[in-house]
C-alpha cells in the first residue's frame, strides 16, 4: 500500500506563531488588565505614602543621625529605597498572573486547544516564559518610574533626595523587575506542576509568607536555618533591590545564583511533568 | 489515514483501550462506535498526542501528531469537553489558534461563517450552550482545512439542523479526500454518516468492517415453528447453515432467506406453524455486540473467515 505523505504548505507552527497566540489570549482576558493595573497603583500608593511616611517622621524628630537603629534611614540612598516599598505585593501580583498564565489551562481546559495547535509542549512552555517575563517585566519597570515620579515631589517637600541615576533608585528599578520577574515564573511553574489556580497561589503566598516565618522560628533551634532563609525569595527580593533597609550576608553572586535557583529549579521540574502527563 | 497498532492505555490497574489496531483511511467518514466508557475519546486522545499510549503506537499519515510541525492543517480536532477558556470570546479563541500556524484572520471569519457562529463572535463562550460550545469545537477542528478530521461525539447537543449540518459536513469532507473519524455511542447516528464502522467495546477492538456488512453479512435470521421441527432441521442442515435450537418446536435459522426454508418446508413435508424473518437493524447488531465484548469477539472474527 502506497500513501501519498503530503506535508502542507501552509501552516507551520512557529515560535514566534505560539507566542502570539499566548499574547492575544493572554490580553484578551479580563483577569490580565485587572492584576497588571493593581500591580501597579498599589505599588505607586505604597511608594507615596512610604515617602510621605519617612519624609514627616524624619521631620518630627529632627536629628536621627544618632539614635540607635536609624542610621540607616540617614543615608543618602534611603529615600529612593522607600520607592520600592511595594515590592513583595507587586512579586505576589504578578506573580499570580504567572500561575493563572498555565494554571487557566488546565481549569478551563483550553490546554487541549493549545497542544492541539501546538502539539510540542516545550514551546508553548517556552513562549509563556517569554510573555510572562516581558510582562511582569516591563510593568514592574513602569511601576518604579511612575512611583519615582509621584513620590518625587513629596520627597522634595520633605528635603528628601531622590536620585535617579543614584545606585539606590537604579537597584529599586532593575532588582526589582527581576525579583518580580523570578516570582511570575516561580507562579508559572506553579501553575505548570499543580494545574490548579487556587492551589498555586497557595503554595506561591506560602513560600513567601509563611516560609520566612518557618525559618526564622527553626532559626532559633538550628543556627544554619539562619543562612537558609537568607535565601529565600522574599528575602533575596529585598535584599537585592532594597539593600540598606533588608541588609543581607550574601554577596551579590550569591544573591543571583539563588534567585537563578528559584527560576530554574521549578521550571525544570514543571517542564518534565508537563512533557511527561497527559493533557486532561 | 490513522493507523493504530496494539495501542493499549492503563490507569492504575485499569485497561481502558486494550491492544487496539485499526485503520481509518481516507475518503471516507469511519464511524468509531461504542458505549458510553469504551475508551472511544481516550483513543482519539492518543491519536492527537494529548494522552501518552502504555504501549503500542498509533500514526496520523505515517507521523507521530506529537512531533507535527503543521498541527491544524494535517489533523483537526473535537474532543467531548468544551476545550475554551470561558473568559473568551469565539473571535479571540479563533484567532489565538490561527496564530499558531499563521494562518490569516480571514480564515477565521470563514469558519465563523461556516458555522453559524459570526452573530456571536464577540459573545463569551463561558455563557454558550452546549450546542454553541459544539459548534466553535468544530470551527476549531475546521480552522486550518485539515487532511485528517477527528470527531469526538460531534452531534451532541446539537439541534435536528444541527445533526444534519455535521453528517453532510463529515460527508462533504470525505467526499474531497480527506479522513474523517467520528465517534458516537449511537448505532442510529452512525448508520446515516458513515461509510465504514470500527466498534470498540471495554477498550477492545470488537468490529472493523464496512457499514453494509453490519447489515446483510449473508446473516438473514428466520423463527421457525413447527411441530416436526426435527425433520425440517435435517433438512436444512443439509444446507450447511446456522442453527439454533429455542426450545421443542422453535428454531433460529441463521443464513438462508426465509423463502428458501418455507420452500425446503413444502419439500419436507414439514408444516409450519410460523416463519418470520428477524429484521437485523444496525442498532440490533451493535447492542449485540457491545453486550458481552469478550464472547463476541470470536463471532466477528468467524464471520470475517466466512468468505467476505
Amino acid at each position: 500500500m502506497t500513501t501519498q505523505i503530503q506535508t502542507p504548505r501552509r501552516g507551520k507552527v512557529t515560535f514566534g506563531g505560539v507566542l502570539r497566540s499566548e499574547a492575544i489570549r493572554m490580553f484578551s482576558l479580563k483577569s490580565t488588565a485587572i492584576l497588571l493595573s493593581i500591580a501597579v497603583v498599589l505599588y505607586v500608593a505604597i511608594a507615596m505614602g512610604g515617602t510621605w511616611g519617612i519624609g514627616s517622621l524624619l521631620q518630627s524628630m529632627g536629628d536621627v543621625s544618632q539614635m540607635e537603629g536609624m542610621g540607616a534611614m540617614t543615608q543618602p540612598g534611603f529615600a529612593s529605597e522607600t520607592i520600592g516599598s511595594g515590592l513583595v505585593f507587586s512579586q505576589l501580583i504578578l506573580g499570580v498572573l504567572g500561575v493563572l498564565l498555565f494554571s487557566g489551562e488546565f481549569t478551563t481546559g483550553s490546554a487541549v486547544s493549545t497542544f492541539l495547535a501546538s502539539p510540542q509542549r516545550l514551546r508553548v512552555m517556552s513562549a509563556k516564559i517569554v510573555l510572562i517575563v516581558l510582562l511582569t517585566g516591563v510593568t514592574q519597570l513602569v511601576s518604579s518610574l511612575l512611583a519615582f515620579v509621584a513620590a518625587k515631589p513629596i520627597a522634595e517637600n520633605y528635603n528628601l533626595t531622590l536620585d535617579f541615576g543614584g545606585e539606590s533608585f537604579q537597584f529599586v528599578l532593575w532588582y526589582g523587575a527581576l525579583a518580580v520577574i523570578m516570582t511570575a515564573l516561580m507562579g508559572l511553574a506553579l501553575g505548570m506542576m499543580l494545574r490548579n489556580s487556587a492551589g498555586g497561589i497557595t503554595v506561591l503566598t506560602g513560600v513567601f509568607f509563611v516560609l520566612p516565618i518557618i525559618t526564622s522560628l527553626l532559626g532559633m533551634l538550628a543556627d544554619w536555618l539562619n543562612n537558609v532563609s537568607a535565601f529565600l525569595p522574599y528575602q533575596l527580593g529585598l535584599s537585592l533591590a532594597t539593600p540598606l533597609s533588608v541588609p543581607t550576608e550574601l554577596e551579590l553572586w550569591q544573591q543571583l545564583a539563588g534567585v537563578a535557583g528559584w527560576i530554574v529549579i521549578p521550571l525544570a521540574l514543571g517542564a518534565v511533568l508537563l512533557a511527561k502527563r497527559d493533557i486532561k | 489515514m490513522i493507523q493504530a497498532q496494539q495501542l493499549t492505555k492503563r490507569y492504575g490497574n485499569k485497561t481502558v483501550v486494550d491492544h487496539a489496531s485499526f485503520t481509518v483511511q481516507p475518503g471516507a467518514v469511519t464511524g468509531f462506535l461504542g458505549p458510553n466508557g469504551a475508551g472511544k475519546s481516550t483513543t482519539m486522545r492518543m491519536i492527537v498526542g494529548l494522552a501518552a499510549p502504555t504501549s503500542g503506537q498509533v500514526l496520523v499519515n505515517n507521523r507521530d501528531f506529537k512531533k507535527s510541525q503543521h498541527p491544524l492543517t494535517e489533523v483537526g480536532t473535537l474532543l467531548e469537553a468544551k476545550s475554551v477558556h470561558k473568559s473568551l470570546t469565539p473571535l479571540a479563541h479563533l484567532r489565538s489558534m490561527a496564530a499558531t500556524a499563521g494562518l490569516p484572520n480571514s480564515r477565521v471569519q470563514e469558519v465563523l461563517e461556516l458555522t453559524g457562529l459570526s452573530g456571536v463572535q464577540r459573545k463569551k463562550v463561558g455563557g454558550f450552550s452546549l450546542g454553541m460550545g459544539q459548534r466553535l469545537g468544530i470551527a476549531s477542528a475546521l480552522l486550518g482545512d485539515p487532511q485528517v478530521l477527528i470527531l469526538d461525539e460531534p452531534v451532541n447537543g446539537l439541534d435536528p439542523e444541527g445533526v444534519a449540518w455535521v453528517r453532510n459536513l463529515a460527508r462533504a469532507q470525505a467526499a474531497e479526500g480527506k479522513t474523517v473519524f467520528i465517534s458516537s455511542h449511537l448505532m442510529s447516528e452512525m448508520a446515516q454518516t458513515a461509510d465504514h464502522l470500527i466498534v470498540i467495546g471495554r477498550g477492545r477492538i470488537m468490529a472493523d468492517a464496512p457499514i453494509s456488512e453490519f447489515i446483510d453479512n449473508g446473516l438473514a435470521q428466520t423463527i421457525v415453528r413447527a411441530t416436526d421441527i426435527d425433520v425440517l432441521m435435517n433438512a436444512l442442515s443439509a444446507q450447511g447453515v446456522q442453527l439454533r435450537r429455542i426450545d421443542a418446536q422453535t428454531l433460529e435459522v441463521t443464513g438462508p432467506e426465509s423463502e428458501i426454508i418455507g420452500r425446503r418446508a413444502l419439500e419436507t413435508g414439514v408444516a409450519l406453524s410460523e416463519l418470520r424473518p428477524i429484521q437485523r437493524t444496525l442498532e440490533d447488531a451493535y447492542m449485540e455486540l457491545t453486550r458481552d465484548a469478550v464472547e463476541y469477539n470470536s463471532n466477528i472474527v468467524a464471520k470475517h473467515s466466512d468468505g467476505k
